[in-house]
């Protein structure tokens, strides 16, 4: 190396980047790096990113006769089975999707505890109307039958569940819940009974009684003795009747004229409770049990519009009966007021005939002393103005009537011979029979045996 | 093999793309600001010039291009950074573009490589380097390559894509150049 080279080697060495300068370019050019990555490294980054927002590109099917057949199974699968499915009864081979998948998922989506517990019901309900449309058919295994009993065990279990799990936070509403679960209880329990009497359906049905009437006796114990607070129940009673009006006005096309006469009877009548508890909640702040009546009548009477089968097999008589208005209630204390008058006539005439025995005639006078204090009753309640009370004594004032006319009818119908007298009778007891303007019929018959000479000591 | 391909094979060395070129940047970055500072005689202004190579540098590989070897292609990218650098300066003299003009094939004497040793021999290291600003950067540019970076002529000639006649030429005359400067300063 000469001396050129020593002297430029010097130099050039001595000429060169101090670490941190060397350290911040290093730094520049890596985060140049950066900022502008590679692109195979963004597009494959990009792809990734792609593909995992949208994983179902994962699955893709390029065939177009693949993408039919996926497309009509997606279909099949997730409509057209559980539609049909839904319409199946225990044995059928859908059944399981029907209970396992259908009814699992919308019990999903169930959210509130009141929610969970109508959907319970409802599972029940299904359950025994499920029963009973195969025993009507004679299709009715003791399999389907073991099955069915412990699927409605379990749902009754699940619903009590969830209302005692409700009332731990909220006991206003577990309350109305039970109501309403005791309520339909009581309409499956009721149109089971009604089965019995059917020989095709009884013994198909006996087990679901027992196990029906089972969860009622297990509610009843359970049952809360607070009353709920008046808003919870008037909400209640909102959400309800308005599920029972919009249900009436579905089912025009459906029922028989009778039926929907029924039903709107029923519903004037529930209006007319709520109204009257509303009235009384106003005046003394204190909840009325009308409330709670109306909301058990409102859920009997959804499930009777509700379930086919409970219309078909029960009369809406024995599930919600007839509550009367004021006038009714009148008209109806009026009318057993007379019936009661002309009761007492009636025994007189017996006291009066000779014929009469002893033990008829001791019969008739404590009749007698009973009707003559519910009269009593009436008469003081009218000045009270107390129409219940005047109602209540006209009740027994008509169960009275009948049981006192049987008894002085049996007494003289067993007499052979008819007696003379029976015209002049029979037109004072008709009169009787019209004035009262019910049980013309029993009337009329008391009539023509009234002058019966003969007396039998049966009773 | 199509682009595409060439792509894809780079694609499958792509890990360590990045760290190659951090290796490569490592490597060189010194000898480049070294070349860049002889080159320009302004530190700061080499520094950026450095920095430039290798984001020009990694454009180039981002893009998807092989590089096979980083030593040569990061030189001509210096190298055409710092002609534009050059350019952008336009502070060339007359007498510079005078003296650049007309680079033939050279004579004989500028061709024989003992005729440089000689004149080499004449000049002080040192010195040549200082004054190196002095000269036109067609002749800076060979110096620089080849008594800063050690290149051989026939690299340079690659680098600056000219024969290895010319290089050795504008090494003579470079040399030449440089001598007669300093002698003038010498005597005044």
């Amino acid at each position: 190396m000469n001396k050129f080279e020593k002297q430029l080697n010097k130099t050039v060495t001595g000429m060169k980047l101090s670490v941190t300068e060397k350290r911040e370019l290093r730094a520049r050019v890596v985060s140049y790096m950066e900022y502008h990555p590679r692109r195979e490294k963004v597009a494959v980054e990009k792809a990734q990113a792609y593909l995992e927002s949208q994983p179902y590109r994962i699955l893709s099917f390029h065939n177009r006769f693949l993408q039919a057949f996926v497309g009509a199974a997606a279909v099949l699968v997730l409509i057209v089975v559980p539609t049909v499915a839904e319409r199946s009864v225990p044995g059928d081979v859908l059944y399981p999707i029907k209970v396992r998948i259908n009814e699992e998922v919308r019990g999903s989506l169930t959210f509130s505890a009141t929610e969970k517990i109508e959907w319970e019901t409802e599972r029940l309900e299904r359950r025994i109307s499920e029963v009973r449309l195969l025993a009507s058919e004679g299709r009715l295994t003791d399999e389907t039958e073991t099955q069915a009993v412990a699927a409605v065990k379990e749902h009754a279990e699940a619903a009590q569940d969830e209302i005692k799990k409700l009332k731990e936070t909220d006991v206003d509403s577990a309350t109305l819940a039970e109501l309403e679960f005791e309520s339909a209880l009581e309409v499956q329990s009721v149109v089971l009974d009604a089965e019995q009497l059917d020989a095709a359906t009884a013994d198909a049905t006996d087990e679901l009684a027992v196990v029906v009437k089972a969860a009622q006796a297990a509610t009843e114990a359970g049952k809360s003795t607070t009353t709920p607070s008046y808003e919870k129940i008037t909400a209640r009673l909102e959400q309800q009747t308005t599920r029972a009006y919009e249900l009436f006005a579905s089912l025009t096309d459906v029922v028989t004229p009778e039926q929907r006469t029924e039903v709107e009877r029923r519903l004037s009548d529930i209006e007319r409770k709520i109204n009257t508890g509303v009235s009384r909640y106003e005046a003394d702040g204190t909840v009325p049990l009308a409330l709670l009546e109306a909301l058990a009548g409102t859920q009997k009477l959804i499930s009777f519009m509700t379930d086919i089968d409970v219309r078909t097999s029960v009369p809406l008589d024995s599930l919600v009966p007839v509550s009367l208005t004021d006038e009714e209630k009148q008209r109806y204390v009026n009318e057993q007021t007379a019936a009661g008058n002309a009761l007492l006539t009636r025994i007189e005439e017996v006291l009066t005939d000779e014929n009469a025995t002893e033990s008829l005639i001791g019969k008739v006078q404590v009749a007698k002393q009973t009707i003559e204090v519910l009269l009593a009753t009436i008469e003081n309640a009218t000045q009270e103005s107390s129409l219940d009370a005047q109602y209540i004594a006209a009740e027994e004032i008509a169960i009275l009537y009948e049981d006192v006319t049987l008894l002085i009818n049996q007494e003289i119908d067993s007499d052979d011979e008819i007696p003379a007298d029976v015209e002049d009778a029979a037109t004072t007891t008709d009169a009787v029979g019209s004035a009262i303007g019910t049980s013309t019929e029993t009337a009329t018959d008391t009539a023509t045996s009234s002058g019966a000479t003969t007396t039998v000591d049966t009773l | 093999m199509s682009p595409k391909r060439g792509n894809s094979v780079g694609a499958a060395a792509a890990g360590n793309q990045e760290e190659r070129f951090l290796k490569a940047f490592d490597d060189y970055s010194d000898a480049l600001f070294r070349h860049a500072a002889f080159r320009l005689s302004d530190r700061d202004r080499a520094i950026d010039v450095v920095h430039d190579t290798f984001a020009k540098a990694w454009t180039y590989v981002r893009d998807g291009h092989e590089v096979a070897s980083f030593k040569p292609f990061l030189y001509k990218v210096l190298n055409n950074l710092i002609i534009d650098e050059y350019r952008k300066r336009r502070e060339a003299s007359l007498d510079a573009m005078f003296e650049v003009e007309g680079v033939d094939e050279g004579t004989f004497s500028e061709l024989v490589g003992d005729d440089v040793e000689s004149l080499i021999n004449t000049l002080d290291g040192k010195r040549v380097l200082e004054s190196l600003d002095r000269i036109p950067d067609t002749y800076r540019e060979v110096i620089v390559l080849r008594y800063v970076d050690q290149l051989r002529p026939r690299e340079i000639a690659v680098l600056i894509e000219e024969t290895e006649n010319v290089v050795s030429v504008r090494l003579h005359r470079g040399l030449a150049l440089l001598k007669s400067k300093l002698d003038t300063e010498n005597a005044t």
